[in-house]
């Protein structure tokens, strides 16, 4: 008992300091997203923008939907220099052109394809370390799922944010056996836990009932 | 002990029991907010799954929500403004939740808003010449509850009229901050006791290191490692566009080296998809259902 103790607790502290970056990224991020300070910032009068002509953009993409359009769209990114998760691609039919939101965590590109005459304008901004905190919290998300997950920075990020919520959990209950063994501390562990417990689910009713 | 040397001791011994009451009760603060916060972080934790999982077969809610519309009277609300004539509307026919205003309010004149809470959404549209509400219920199931409850703060992104309006939203959201502030006290006292276990000192830095490291490149340091560089420079000027000096100034300072002419057409990108840079998800490809 005393081993497996030592090796919980053990555990318990090198996991939890290894996920704390992540769990610091999430928590940080609420009092954004809490308190509307999350709204998407809309560009600057100033911001730089190139254009790049003589394209190779796949013939069919005004008619391909969805993932395979993002996927054909990846080789033109490519030839453009631009990194990042496509966040979804808007088609404007009668001006034969596509609008591709690319984004990084603290970095925006807006490209604006015109696929008839194979040239893009490509403008780009920075975002303050709170908006990438923000965006990280956010993704992959709910929404957009046939696209989310495009570039390998979402793919790997995707991953990442599922092992530290298991992570979390575990060192949870880890936590847990290790305040067990502290005899002392049951008694008011355990009324700080129905009150933890009474208080979500007082909450929940309430608003949900 | 001699009083000479009492007045000596004395302020080291206060000293010491001061540092050792603090590293006490960081301690003890680390596992009671633990405990206090266990429900709350495992319910987050949780629905954070949900949300990143949509395709879980077992959570899904929205094919299974269930919806139905009555007719009611009620009296005209004496109110003057907008907020305070829907509380009495939603007062009158026994709905309470969280308001959202439409865009525009419809066009033949009905006063029309809709009232959420995790778990219903009611559309409610008033005829205030006839003095009849009708209301749209959308109610869906416990999965859905657990869907809402992750994001529910009264702060849709949509316009600076759907502001917080409900307390037990205002309570909710408060809950959230102090989860997040309960981790985030958590987390630094952790790393004041990882520091004071000098044998798990070293495995600890280790692994505070790779976890800074991995978190951080995402952070911050992708941006510089993957930023935006072209690869096969071919620009043209494009003589549509007449660039201001102060602009031009700005993008000759911008553009990397080896590009021979720069154009400017920021005005073109924003009319062009002023949308998209409003985060407006009227997208062509890659929306769900």
């Amino acid at each position: 008992m005393r081993r497996l103790y030592l090796v919980t607790r053990d555990l318990h502290l090198y996991v939890g300091l290894f996920i704390s970056p992540f769990i610091l990224v999430f928590a940080v991020s609420v009092f954004y997203l809490v308190h509307g300070f999350a709204q998407r910032p809309a560009p600057g009068p100033l911001d730089a923008s190139r254009t790049v002509d003589n394209l190779t953009v796949p013939p069919d993409i005004a008619r391909m939907q969805g993932r395979a359009r993002v996927n054909a769209l990846r080789p033109v990114l490519d030839q453009l220099g631009v990194r990042g998760e496509i966040d979804f691609v808007r088609h404007l039919a009668s001006e034969h052109r596509l609008i591709v939101p690319v984004r990084l965590p603290d970095r925006d590109t807006i490209i604006t394809l015109d696929y008839d005459d194979k040239t893009a304008t490509v403008t780009s901004r920075g975002h303050a370390l709170a908006d990438a905190l923000v965006y990280l919290h956010k993704m992959p998300g709910p929404h957009n799922v046939d696209v989310r997950g495009n570039s390998p920075l979402m793919g790997a990020w995707r991953v990442l944010a599922d092992a530290t919520t298991y992570l979390f959990l575990f060192v949870t209950l880890s936590g847990i056996y290790l305040w067990l063994a502290l005899k002392a501390e049951r008694r008011v562990g355990l009324l700080l836990l129905c009150a933890g417990a009474g208080t979500v689910a007082g909450l929940v009713y309430v608003i949900a009932a | 002990m001699s009083s000479r040397l009492e007045g000596v001791v004395a302020p080291e011994r206060r000293e010491r029991s001061g540092a050792a009451v603090f590293l006490v009760w960081n301690r003890r603060l680390h596992y009671y907010l633990g405990l206090y916060l266990l429900f709350f972080s495992w319910l987050f934790v949780f629905t954070g799954l949900l949300l990143n999982h949509p395709g879980w077969e077992f959570a899904q809610f929205w094919p299974n929500r269930v919806q139905r519309t009555t007719e009611q009277q009620f009296q005209m609300p004496e109110a003057t403004t907008d907020v305070a004539r829907a509380r009495d509307l939603m007062q009158q026919v026994g709905i309470a939740g969280e308001i959202q205003w439409p865009g525009a309010q419809p066009t033949d004149g009905a006063f029309a808003f809709q009232v959420s809470r995790p778990g219903a959404v009611i559309d409610v549209k008033a005829d205030l010449r006839s003095n009849r509400v009708m209301l749209t219920r959308t109610e869906v199931n416990a999965w859905g509850v657990m869907h809402v409850l992750h994001t529910f703060t009264g702060m849709p992104a949509a316009g600076p009229r759907n502001q917080r309006d409900w307390i037990l939203t205002t309570a909710w959201a408060l809950s959230m901050d102090a989860v997040a502030a309960g981790l985030i006290f958590m987390v630094f006292s952790s790393y004041i006791m990882g520091y004071r276990l000098k044998a798990k000192r070293a495995g600890g830095t280790i692994a505070l290191a790779l976890g800074v490291v991995i978190c951080g490149a995402f952070v911050a340091g992708l941006g510089w490692l993957m930023g935006s560089r072209p690869v096969e420079p071919q620009i043209t000027s494009c003589p549509r566009t007449i660039m201001s000096p102060s602009l031009k100034r700005a993008v000759i300072a911008w553009a990397p080296s080896g590009m021979t002419s720069v154009t400017s057409s920021s005005t073109a990108v924003m009319d062009g998809a002023p949308s998209a840079w409003a985060g407006n998800t009227n997208v062509t490809s890659g929306m769900r259902g």
